[in-house]
């Protein structure tokens, strides 16, 4: 704020202040995830076939967002400086809000690791949707934040929904399928394989009918497995996805850790579609959990995987 | 779930699942054929292979012109379908009411009898009409690719399922169903019921004597994969015609003979394996068989009798062509045809 220009307008400061006196600083957050269940192309209710995803929302990490609105301004502005997908976000849900006039300034916190696949800026993305609503005292649907979400970045991963499970739509913003409840809680262990996908390079397969096809099974086995609770049957469906995805965007070492996972009693495997992040999926209630995971983490290490983390989606 | 559908092809495409036992279940199409024929039209639509003056030919005297006739009344496309006398005429109506043009040869050849002469005249139709769409089921992949769908719907009802049970026709629905299924379960066993009047698994061919139709056939369709079989029984007409009537009889379902030979098996198995899940295909309704199955007079002339002889158990053989009437089964092991054929230059090639 510029205190020269604000004693030059006392007038004009004053209006504003009034338009604004319903806004305040606004925080907001959003989970990041850990790559997706399920990634392919699927059929919609009309028909339609469009590319979607089933996301792995991983709560323990989360980006925040403060938004700070200024009066006397009429322009955006983020810190840290690069993070424009977040800055656009602002512009969008003012708009949205129907304030296409207010200025102010974000601030991004994260502590999701870009690049990995882990959906930080989608994450960034969304904390600033919900810090710019919180500030004007607004709510915005899910379906909006999505549509937000996916105008602000190329492709988007469903994080906004945290009370379900969807089949998502990740580059037009929209839900193909209410799959069933929230994925059950399971324990992780995480590391990477190659190099970091940015997510505007990442280029969607061109899918055959075949391709097409071998996604049906996978949804129904999902659908079924959400509704039992049943971890194990996600972990398949997971890992069947996985394999699908190494036919187009294929992951060095897959077929090691594939079989890694299975000699150390993981339930499967799970990974970043458009990103380099793993993770081996295990039952939090198995009493060997710590026995299984550091055997895996050595035998990983064994093939070249010397850094992974262990940890819960809970 | 949808509570109104655009058509009656998108409202009748899958079939209702119907539990008769604790380990049994009937999955009762409409018309099963439309699930391929809906696949591989609307896929042809969509990739621009169709347009609005394309005409759809196809030889069929059965189901799958059904389907074609239903899905290109919905599309609005022209459609001509080479069948032979066979045809019944009340399916014959429905055709032409639905707008196809149904050309029936009269004459068979003396080698490959109709077959062949329909062929030759889809032949002639083809090259009439540069502007065409061949569905073709006996070959085209997506014919087996259609039955994901299928799967789907089995695995989002039931996880896994342990055993599939159906009769034979085009390969399609059996073969493209447990393709689909063993993507994710590849123990699911997969049981194939024939004619023991067809050529399909190795028996020789009854031709004209093989008066139920809708399994069996008389030519090797290119989409029969053998060796995704665990399984494969024979039946005689009286033991079809009989199940066919005790599915309606036990449990109110009217169904053709396809799935009443289903049944039969179906229910052996599962009362064989009371902890295995069992799930039989029934491919149409038995409206179409009120005169022949269902009719009291059919029988007396076709000699179909429901002999308190017919066999509890099916008789387990151990080359197709042993000449047993009655049912029988073959440890199919999905092989091949020729392995089970010559299994010993099987062996000694491997």
């Amino acid at each position: 704020m510029n205190t020269a220009q604000q004693e030059q307008r006392p007038q004009a400061t004053a209006e504003r202040a009034v338009v604004h006196s319903q806004t305040h600083i606004g925080h907001g957050a959003a989970p990041c995830h850990h790559g997706e269940l399920l990634q392919g192309i699927f059929e919609e209710s009309n028909g339609k076939e469009t590319l979607g995803l089933v996301t792995l929302l991983h709560s323990s990490a989360k980006a925040k967002a403060t938004f700070i609105p200024d009066p006397d301004s009429l322009s955006l502005t983020v810190s840290p400086t690069y993070k424009l997908k977040a800055l656009s976000s602002v512009k969008l849900t003012l708009q949205e809000l129907g304030l296409p006039d207010m200025g102010g300034h974000l601030i991004c916190a994260s502590c999701i690791s870009e690049e990995l696949g882990l959906g930080s800026s989608t994450a960034d993305v969304v904390a600033a949707a919900r810090a710019v609503c919180d500030a004007n005292q607004r709510t915005l649907s899910r379906e909006t934040l999505a549509r937000i979400a996916v105008c602000a970045e190329v492709a988007s991963d469903p994080i906004m929904f945290e009370s379900s499970t969807v089949l998502f739509a990740q580059r037009e913003g929209h839900i193909i399928e209410e799959m069933g409840p929230l994925i059950p809680a399971m324990s992780l262990l995480s590391f990477t394989l190659g190099e970091p996908i940015r997510t505007c390079d990442y280029r969607a397969p061109q899918y055959s009918w075949e391709d097409l096809q071998q996604f049906k099974p996978l949804r129904g086995l999902l659908r079924f497995a959400l509704a039992n609770y049943d971890l194990a049957t996600i972990a398949r469906v997971s890992t069947h996805s996985a394999l699908i995805n190494q036919k187009h965007v294929p992951k060095p070492k897959f077929d090691a850790v594939l079989s890694i996972a299975e000699q150390g009693g993981a339930l499967g495997v799970q990974i970043a579609h458009s990103g380099n992040i793993v993770g081996m999926m295990f039952s939090p209630d198995d009493h060997n959990l710590l026995e299984r995971v550091s055997l895996c983490q050595g035998r990983l290490a064994d093939i070249g995987v010397y850094q992974s983390a262990f940890h819960s989606t809970f | 779930m949808k509570q109104v559908y655009s058509s009656i092809s998108e409202a009748r495409v899958l079939p209702e699942l119907i539990r008769l036992d604790d380990n049994l279940i009937a999955a009762k199409f409409f018309l099963m054929k439309l699930l391929p024929a809906k696949f591989i039209l609307e896929r042809a639509l969509k990739n621009g292979d169709i347009n609005e003056d394309t005409v759809v030919l196809e030889s069929t005297s059965g189901t799958f012109g059904l389907a074609l006739a239903l899905l290109c009344n919905q599309y609005n496309l022209k459609l001509i379908l080479v069948s032979d006398p066979a045809i019944d005429v009340h399916l014959n109506n429905r055709l032409i009411e639905l707008g196809a043009v149904v050309d029936i040869v009269t004459e068979p050849a003396a080698v490959g009898g109709y077959q062949a002469v329909r062929l030759e005249r889809l032949a002639s139709y083809r090259q009439q009409h540069p502007n065409h769409f061949f569905p073709a089921q006996y070959e085209n992949k997506m014919n087996p690719g259609a039955y994901a769908f299928f799967a789907e719907q089995l695995i989002s009802a039931f996880g896994s399922i342990d055993i599939l049970v159906g009769s034979v026709g085009s390969g399609g629905s059996m073969c493209g169903t447990l393709r689909a299924l063993r993507a994710i379960h590849p123990q699911t066993m997969g049981v194939a019921v024939d004619s023991n009047m067809s050529m399909l698994f190795g028996r020789p061919d009854g031709g004209a004597k093989r008066i139920i139709r809708g399994l069996g056939n008389s030519l090797m369709p290119q989409n029969l994969d053998h060796s995704v079989f665990d399984q494969v029984h024979w039946l005689n007409a009286s033991e079809i015609a009989t199940a066919t009537r005790t599915l309606h009889k036990t449990h109110g379902l009217y169904c053709g003979p396809t799935s009443g030979a289903a049944f039969k098996v179906a229910r052996h198995l599962a009362t064989l394996y009371p902890e295995k899940r069992v799930v039989f295909i029934c491919a149409d309704e038995g409206y179409r068989y009120s005169e022949t199955i269902y009719s009291p007079s059919w029988w007396q002339e076709n000699n179909i009798v429901e002999s308190e002889r017919q066999a509890k158990a099916p008789r387990c053989i151990s080359e197709p062509t042993m000449d047993v009437q009655d049912w029988s089964y073959l440890p199919w092991q999905r092989r091949s045809l020729a392995e089970v054929l010559e299994p010993t230059s099987a062996v000694s090639t491997a």
